[in-house]
């Protein structure tokens, strides 16, 4: 065992472990992209009060922010193929990348629909009536009147949630995906080098939280009236 | 394989027998982020030479660094110097004398200075700079000023906030298990490795994190409660 740490072996590694960066950017965009999709769904369910669908709405979103995403990847891993297997879809030759698409879409939904729901709560009710009162129907009060409101309020946090999103998919090598970290470890176990292979992979998260941050912050500014 | 409800009783009775060593890995970085996160909070508000800069770039590359790398980065860099100075010295074995949940609390308490430094941040510019200035106008000095007057304001800002980075840290302490600490998580996995019940064994942790982290939730909503009271009564007066 040599040194403890080789500043040259990261820039080495970096080429192997960067390769697998699409892998990280495929789990951020679908969990961000489905998960403010769904997201939608389950905050208009809570928002309209829909029968029994409220309180499992309800449930969702409190199990999700209350445990672990870690355990609730694992979950989905084990739990869909019995839950498919009712209804006679086999599903247990899928490739583990898809349980990992799928649940932090799940769990990205529960958080977006939190934003969301505050966000379009936040909106006073007196909007949507004086909306009303002008002749604009239901859904026309919400696309033109309350949403663009919403989005303001919603925007910051959204940012925050994304870096957040980009966080959590560091922990997608618990379940043998071969990402950034899975890749950093696999050259560790070659070579006996991981460190610096962490490192790498450390560097990248740190560009793309500060990237994400400054991108998200630039876009507020532009985007959003009074935000200096 | 089917779904069998019994045995999440069986991995929950096994997990919940390392119940404190999720709590110490959350409790103890929880504290010392809020012991270390302050200080910095502190020296970065009022621009202190060095320390404010050197804070000012740190703080906001770090916290870009997922928890699971700080678990894995200071599990390295703390085991690997012993592991050579045991080989250097033929000490027998490797060192044990660092167990496994020190190294988690050392590196759970390093994320955590980091995010609550920025909570703590946050919530002293919450205080707006005439109050300051309404302490120096009666004579106190800025420590003064800050523990008297600042301070108490900015806790009533930041007790929510934290309240959410204790629970980001409990749902954050399962992680540990990459270097093989008995915590909750790893103890429900460690009934199932009998009985190969792990969906069962998965939600049984489940069910303990979520327990704890919606009774933070609760605690977090009273304590709330209790420092808005004089809020309340400064709005309904003035």
């Amino acid at each position: 065992m040599g040194k403890l740490f080789d500043i040259a072996l990261v820039f080495e590694y970096m080429p192997a472990i960067f390769s697998r960066v699409s892998v990280t950017l495929l789990i951020v965009s679908v969990s961000v992209v489905g998960g403010t999709l769904l997201g939608f769904l389950l905050a208009a369910v809570r928002l309209y009060r829909m029968p029994l669908l409220n309180g499992a709405a309800v449930f969702y979103i409190s199990f999700v922010r209350g445990t672990p995403v870690i355990i609730q990847m694992f979950i989905v891993y084990y739990a869909l193929p019995i839950l498919l297997s009712q209804v006679d879809i086999n599903i247990n030759r899928w490739n583990k990348l898809y349980f990992v698409l799928i649940s932090y879409a799940l769990n990205n939904a529960a958080f977006m629909a939190e934003i969301i729901r505050s966000a379009i709560a936040s909106v006073p009710v007196g909007q949507t009536e004086a909306a009303h009162s002008v002749g604009l129907s239901g859904f026309q009060a919400l696309r033109r009147i309350v949403l663009p409101q919403a989005f303001c309020t919603a925007f910051p946090a959204f940012g925050t949630r994304v870096v957040g999103a980009l966080q959590d998919t560091s922990l997608a090598f618990t379940l043998g995906i071969l990402d950034m970290l899975g890749q950093a470890q696999a050259i560790g176990v070659r070579t006996y080098h991981v460190l610096e292979g962490y490192v790498a992979v450390a560097l990248f998260f740190i560009a793309a939280s500060l990237l994400l941050e400054k991108g998200f912050a630039w876009a507020g500014k532009k985007l959003l009236p009074n935000a200096g | 394989m089917t779904f069998d409800a019994s045995y999440i009783l069986v991995s929950l009775k096994v997990a919940l027998r390392y119940l404190h060593v999720t709590l110490l890995l959350s409790v103890i970085p929880l504290l010392a982020g809020i012991a270390l996160g302050t200080p910095i909070a502190v020296c970065r508000k009022f621009r202190m030479r060095f320390t404010s800069q050197a804070a000012g770039v740190l703080i906001p590359t770090l916290r870009g660094i997922p928890l699971v790398l700080y678990v894995l980065i200071l599990n390295f860099l703390i085991l690997k110097p012993l592991d050579m100075l045991a080989q250097h010295y033929a000490w027998a074995d490797r060192l044990r004398m660092m167990n496994s949940i020190h190294i988690g609390i050392v590196a759970m308490s390093a994320y955590a200075t980091v995010t609550i430094s920025e909570t703590m941040r946050s919530a002293l510019n919450s205080v707006p700079d005439g109050q300051y200035e309404a302490c120096f106008s009666v004579g106190l000095t800025r420590g003064q000023a800050l523990r008297r007057i600042v301070m108490p304001q900015a806790l009533a800002f930041a007790v929510p906030v934290l309240c959410n980075n204790f629970i980001g840290l409990i749902k954050g302490s399962s992680i540990v298990y990459v270097i093989a600490i008995l915590d909750v998580l790893n103890g429900a996995m460690s009934s199932a490795q009998i009985n190969y019940r792990f969906l069962e064994a998965y939600i049984a942790a489940a069910l303990i994190y979520w327990v704890l982290c919606i009774s933070v939730e609760r605690a977090s909503w009273l304590l709330e409660r209790r420092l808005r009271r004089h809020r309340a009564e400064l709005t309904t007066r003035g």
